[in-house]
């Protein structure tokens, strides 16, 4: 058996796709028509996940923020604020960039451009958790107490930036101490999903797997001689 | 002055080249649901990026980048998202005879299986570079549709074709 013998069989196996009734064109283009406007209703500049999850939150935030008198305060409710409002711009920012792809580029051009933005996304994502501790864990604590009590936890609690120091160089040991972990972890313990995709997020295996595809794509364009030229999406 | 059709002619090219499609579906997918959904999303796709064709190159080349890019990506996602029965086109309404066609390449005769077995064991740009081959197109076209040179799709196919061999003296012995 060899590659040419292979080919006969495939192209004999296309024939007998001839005898196809015509596509009924008409009723393809009102299938199509009404499916590409429900998916432009569906996408918006945000997800509803996100619109449901930032919108309250940004409200919230900003109206904390406008009406506390004390400053340490309101700087704590502008972190969140700051952050919620920061995420959701990341997000539209690189939807906007994946969806601005040209499809019809060239095979290698294309996936390389998407595997560079997905790194991208990883990168925003392990930071995007990282920031998240220090933004999210102390302020909220302080938030919580001052709105259901009427408490200023900094002034009856000064080891409250104490806590606040732990919990950045927590944040910051985080990774180091996953990507241990997901690298010298036996299997049994690997093969735990939710425990796994944390440490592979975090310990950056999703970012290490786009980088292998992207150095992939970039062995194979220099396999075979001259650079391919570029040519214009058609 | 009524605005021009943006998608005029464009259910002509799907016509001209739906086994293109249903086949490059297949080179990417074994089983039978996730190939009609990749057929499926190559023809979202390919709605949408119509407008932009200006036709510098052939339609069949813009159709083999596009498909290819949504049938590498679709199957590089880790997660696949769940179409629920609104989204779904209804494929064989429309004429597009997927049973038939999965009644015909899902076959179990030996030179089948050492086809689809090739095909599993490639990774997804040597996988385009054989469906490419199996196609009939030649080493400029293909590398024009993958944006390689033909050198390169060359070497590709004599390490494809020295594997294969390897494979079939390996099974003889």
């Amino acid at each position: 058996m060899n590659l040419d013998d292979l080919r006969k069989s495939w192209l004999q196996k296309s024939s007998a796709l001839d005898g196809w009734q015509p596509v009924d064109r008409a009723a393809l283009r009102a299938a199509l028509e009404q499916r590409a406007a429900r998916e432009l209703r569906r996408l918006g500049p945000l997800a509803s996940f996100e619109l449901w999850v930032w919108a309250p939150c940004v409200l919230f935030f900003g109206w904390f923020c406008w009406t506390e008198p004390l400053a340490h305060l309101r700087l704590a409710g502008l972190a969140p604020l700051l952050w919620c409002i920061a995420m959701p711009l990341w997000s539209m920012a690189q939807r906007r960039a994946l969806r601005a792809l040209p499809l019809s580029l060239p095979v290698v051009e294309l996936q390389q451009r998407i595997e560079a933005l997905a790194l991208r996304r990883l990168h925003a994502f392990k930071w995007a958790f990282l920031v998240g501790q220090v933004v999210w864990w102390v302020p909220s604590m302080m938030l919580f107490f001052r709105i259901v009590f009427g408490v200023d936890v900094v002034a009856r609690a000064p080891y409250t930036l104490t806590l606040l120091g732990y919990s950045v160089a927590f944040s910051l040991l985080a990774v180091p101490v996953l990507a241990l972990l997901e690298r010298f972890a036996p299997a049994s313990w690997r093969a735990r999903t939710p425990l796994r995709q944390l440490a592979w997020a975090l310990a950056g295996r999703d970012i290490r797997a786009a980088r292998a595809f992207l150095a992939e794509l970039q062995a194979l364009e220099r396999e075979g001689g001259q650079p391919a030229t570029r040519r214009n999406s058609a | 002055m009524a605005e021009a059709d943006p998608h005029a002619g464009f259910t002509v090219v799907v016509d001209e080249h739906r086994k293109l499609i249903y086949k490059l579906a297949y080179a990417y997918c074994d089983r039978r649901e996730d190939r009609h959904e990749l057929v499926q999303e190559i023809l979202i796709q390919l709605w949408r990026a119509w407008p932009t064709f200006e036709g510098r190159s052939r339609a069949s080349t813009w159709i083999y980048r596009i498909g290819l890019n949504v049938a590498i990506s679709h199957v590089r996602a880790e997660t696949r998202r769940l179409r629920d029965g609104r989204d779904t086109l209804p494929l064989e309404d429309l004429g597009l005879d997927l049973a038939r066609a999965d009644a015909s390449f899902d076959s179990d005769s030996d030179d089948w299986l050492s086809l689809r077995r090739l095909i599993d064991s490639l990774d997804e740009m040597n996988r385009a570079i054989i469906l490419l081959y199996l196609e009939g197109h030649s080493a400029e076209e293909s590398g024009a549709i993958l944006g390689l040179t033909a050198t390169n799709i060359t070497t590709r196919l004599s390490r494809i074709r020295a594997e294969l061999q390897s494979r079939a003296q390996g099974g003889a012995a």
